[in-house]
């Protein structure tokens, strides 16, 4: 997580000229430091977030700590349903797709690090999806974990050896969902 | 009189101004009748116009300036009216003539009257015409008869826009025996020949004629001495002598004709000539008068007759110009609406796909109602599919039947093209429709290719009457889509042929042909457990998605909830979604059990796996069993987890058969069929089954025990393991008695 932004990350993060955060800089309204020996000067993430919020300024932009998340399932559903568990646990952000083709922007857009993945998606088989992503040098880091109703055994085997981290049928259990999640992330 | 008060060079400018605005000169109404009954006779040449134009200064004057205004040159080596004519845009020469004016005033009460003015015309021109031809000069005949007529536009100029005023001078000619041309000067500062030249250079006509008509009252002789263009302005003087002499017409110039000696001498003429040319003009002008109807009694009347004619004809050529253009444009909306159509679909698009793109367009172009196409179903099928578009021009595809005794495509449709009143044919179709086609104005028509009607459609019209009028478009357009989806359906046959055929030269089919399939197992459902595996596959993702959401937000609720009690109910919500979740497990598992892997395995091995799992299912630590394994059948040749499992499964319910769960079991293990197989019995003393028990035993989710405590799988997947491992399973039960359950096993 970024802990001390420059003027110009701040005015992009902000969406606001580097001119409007030097003058708020300046007048005290965006507290900061300057960089012992030169004129740079320096903003505190907690600053800059008190900034935000004083001036109204959504807060999605900036970097919130949060592990993220995305979400594929064609069943509507199943995507608040997993939205409202991981949005309860708060420690993760979210976005959801509903196609291995939203998927695959999301993944691009979004970059999460883990993506929960239904198998049987209407336009291209979980497989895929999963293939496709570890096959980008880009997103080898990203952890994909099956969510599904699938039963058989061989198609699960095949899953996890097309680069699945892991497996969790459903009906699942709230706390095993987050225990994989956490476990994937190797988070405390 | 306001004429006295004019001041000769006020009058003239004012003059000048009323003959500048004409732009062309009235004819009379006999000549007008005249030209209107050629036009309607024939529109083919324009020579056929030729005799009248060039006996009519009005027309010839007209004519004149519109050969100038479409660039066609009419001196070059001679003056050739009737070639120009020719060159001339038949329709423009039509619509000149047709908007030519008329004298209002024909016989005019004083003065010379028009048809006096134009046989002096004509009689000048004949002479002219005659003079030029027998001059030594070699002149141009045609351009002196031309010039001849044309010499006193002027006075017809006078005549059109001051009738009143000409009236005047030629009766004070007359009285004064004096030129006409002295008068007017007197009167109005100017005077025709100075008007008519006016006119001359403003329609542009020939150098030649202008000068004609300007200075043929004045030296002649002396002035084409110097400039040999007023030749012919003498050849025309001199014309206008021997006309006077003639007697023939009235010039409107009462003046003792001048001498003419000089005139005809310069120009080589004789006196004696002159007297022939002048014989022989009676004739000529009589002809002259002849064909332009001069003598006709009642000229007015002709020309009223001549010119309703030809707005007659005209009205009609317009009307049918106009329907005409109409079908055009129809007919070019019609090919707008195919190609719009023919560019919706590819090579690929479905049968029901271009049906519902043609509905919509039909509706859209003729502007119907609601449209119901539907395909004729095919072979003996009474299922049709068909495509409904509502009056938004939203669709929807949908499966009809088609009642017994009824053709989906009614009889006098059927092969061939037809408007019918859709409700007295296809009330049957309407009934399974969720909307309602208005009755009587919907109508029903055929698609029909190759003579046969591959689909119907039905539409409301917005006006019934509109049918008639459409019906050769609705043929057109719906003969195109028949081909069209005749096409798609016979490219469906051809693909679902080829892939049955795929399948036949490739399927397993195919290697069974050479290679016999060992015959299943008497306990074996082949085709029953597939269907089922595929149901269960089906529902297992069907089923675990709701079950996930019932489940987790069951667990969501539980989390938040305080009140212990309904904590409580929502786990049992939640307990009860997952064991959902494993019936349809244990349905798959049955219905398509993982692969076997067979490995030599040796029978202790197995039993010893089924007893712990046994004791691990039961609770029971230790289990009163007795195991005997022959020599000759210790070891087996199957997949040893699978075949333990259907052994504890057997074990477990021989353990439930007791009361108090320690009552002793029984294990056998034999050769059997000549040493390939082994024969293992597993039997208890227990309660036994009846024998409707036991027919049921080894169906899934059956239980002998009463329902929801378990799911009764034990058996059927012991005799499915059996089975995929190339074994069987068979069951003898007596109740009371006690159950044995017997296992055949491949040994290698």
């Amino acid at each position: 997580m970024k802990d001390l932004f420059t003027t110009g990350e701040a005015a992009e993060v902000c969406k606001v000229s580097q001119q409007t955060i030097i003058r708020c800089f300046d007048a005290g309204r965006l507290e900061g430091f300057r960089v012992p020996g030169s004129k740079f000067r320096r903003i505190p993430r907690q600053s800059l977030i008190k900034f935000m919020k004083d001036n109204s300024i959504p807060l999605d932009t900036i970097d919130s700590g949060k592990r993220k998340v995305l979400i594929v399932d064609d069943d509507a559903e199943i995507v608040e349903l997993i939205v409202d568990i991981l949005g309860r646990d708060g420690r993760f952000e979210m976005q959801t797709a509903s196609s291995g083709y939203e998927a695959g922007i999301a993944t691009q857009q979004f970059r999460p690090e883990v993506i929960l993945l239904d198998y049987m998606l209407p336009d291209v088989n979980g497989n895929v999806v999963c293939q496709t992503i570890k096959r980008n040098p880009d997103f080898e880091e990203v952890k994909i974990i099956i969510v599904s109703g699938v039963v058989k055994q061989d198609e699960i085997d095949q899953l996890l050896k097309s680069g699945a981290e892991d497996f969790i049928r459903k009906p699942f259990s709230v706390e095993v969902l987050i225990a994989r999640i956490t476990a994937a992330l190797k988070m405390k | 009189m306001p004429d006295k008060s004019f001041t000769p060079p006020t009058a003239a400018r004012q003059v000048e101004f009323a003959i500048g605005r004409l732009d062309s000169l009235s004819t009379l109404p006999s000549i007008a009748a005249q030209v209107f009954s050629k036009l309607l006779q024939s529109s083919s040449s324009p020579l056929v116009l030729a005799d009248i134009i060039e006996s009519d200064p009005a027309l010839m004057a007209s004519v004149l300036s519109l050969i100038d205004r479409h660039g066609i040159r009419l001196t070059g080596r001679s003056f050739l009216l009737r070639v120009a004519l020719e060159r001339l845009p038949a329709q423009i020469l039509r619509d000149a003539l047709l908007s030519i004016k008329v004298s209002r005033d024909p016989q005019a009460r004083e003065g010379v009257s028009r048809k006096e003015l134009l046989l002096h015309s004509l009689a000048v021109a004949c002479s002219a015409e005659s003079i030029a031809r027998i001059a030594p000069a070699r002149l141009d005949s045609q351009l002196a008869y031309c010039a001849g007529l044309l010499h006193d536009i002027g006075k017809l100029a006078l005549a059109d826009a001051m009738p009143k005023s000409f009236a005047r001078i030629v009766e004070e000619a007359k009285s004064g025996q004096s030129c006409s041309s002295a008068v007017e000067q007197r009167r109005l500062g100017t005077d025709h020949t100075i008007l008519g030249k006016r006119l001359a250079q403003k329609w542009r006509f020939p150098d030649a004629i202008t000068l004609a008509i300007w200075l043929h009252h004045s030296d002649t002789a002396a002035i084409s001495q110097d400039m040999p263009q007023a030749r012919i302005a003498q050849v025309v003087q001199l014309a206008d002598f021997v006309a006077r002499q003639s007697g023939m017409g009235q010039s409107g110039s009462y003046d003792p004709p001048e001498s003419i000696e000089k005139n005809a001498q310069s120009l080589g003429i004789s006196l004696e000539q002159l007297q022939q040319i002048l014989q022989g003009l009676l004739t000529e002008i009589a002809e002259k008068s002849r064909l332009l109807g001069l003598d006709s009694a009642d000229a007015v009347a002709d020309y009223g007759d001549a010119a309703h004619a030809a707005a007659a004809q005209l009205a009609r050529r317009q009307t049918e110009l106009s329907a005409e253009n109409r079908n055009l444009q129809t007919a070019s909306s019609h090919l707008d609406f195919v190609t719009d159509f023919l560019l919706s679909i590819n090579s690929t698009t479905g049968a029901i796909d271009l049906a519902e793109s043609f509905a919509g367009r039909w509706q859209k172009f003729y502007q119907t109602g609601m449209v119901c196409l539907y395909l004729a179903p095919p072979g003996e099928s009474r299922r049709l599919d068909a495509v409904v578009v509502e009056s938004l021009g939203q669709s929807k595809t949908l499966c009809l039947d088609v009642p017994d005794q009824v053709s989906a495509v009614p009889k006098p449709i059927a092969n061939s093209f037809a408007v019918l009143d859709a409700h007295a044919h296809i009330g049957w179709l309407f009934e399974q429709l969720d909307v309602d086609f208005g009755a009587g104005r919907t109508k029903l028509i055929p698609l029909i290719s190759n003579d046969r009607a591959v689909a119907a459609i039905a539409f409301e019209l917005h006006y019934p009457g509109d049918a008639a009028l459409f019906e050769e478009k609705f043929k057109t357009s719906s003969s195109i889509a028949a081909a069209v989806l005749d096409i798609a359906l016979a490219s469906a046959d051809h693909q679902c042929f080829a892939e049955r055929f795929a399948q036949l030269i490739s399927g397993p089919g195919a290697v069974r042909a050479s290679m016999p399939e060992p015959v299943p197992p008497e306990t074996v459902t082949g085709s029953s457990i597939e269907a089922l595996a595929e149901m269960a596959a089906g529902a297992a993702h069907e089923l675990n998605n709701p079950l996930a959401i019932v489940s987790g937000r069951a667990q969501l609720l539980a989390e938040a909830e305080t009140d212990q009690q309904k904590k409580e109910i929502l786990n049992l919500i939640r307990q009860n979604a997952s064991e959902a979740s494993a019936i349809i497990k244990d349905l798959m598992t049955f219905a398509e059990p993982p692969q076997p892997r067979p490995a030599r395995t040796e029978i202790r091995q197995i039993l010893d796996e089924a007893l712990q799992l046994t004791s691990r299912k039961t609770n029971v630590e230790h289990i009163n069993v007795q195991i005997e394994v022959a020599e000759d059948a210790k070891e087996v040749f199957v997949d040893s987890a699978q075949i333990a499992s259907a052994i504890a499964n057997v074990l477990t319910n021989a353990i439930e058969s007791y009361s108090d769960e320690l009552g002793p079991i029984k294990i056998t293990a034999q050769s059997a069929g000549s040493g390939e197989m082994v024969r293992l019995q597993i039997m208890d003393l227990g309660c036994g089954m009846d024998a409707q028990t036991l027919r049921k035993a080894v169906q899934p989710f059956f239980s002998a025990r009463p329902a929801g405590r378990k799911r009764g799988m034990g058996l059927a997947y012991a005799a499915r393991f059996a089975q995929i491992n190339g074994g069987a399973l068979s069951i003898e039960s007596q109740p009371g008695v006690g159950t044995t359950v017997t296992f055949h096993l491949p040994s290698r």
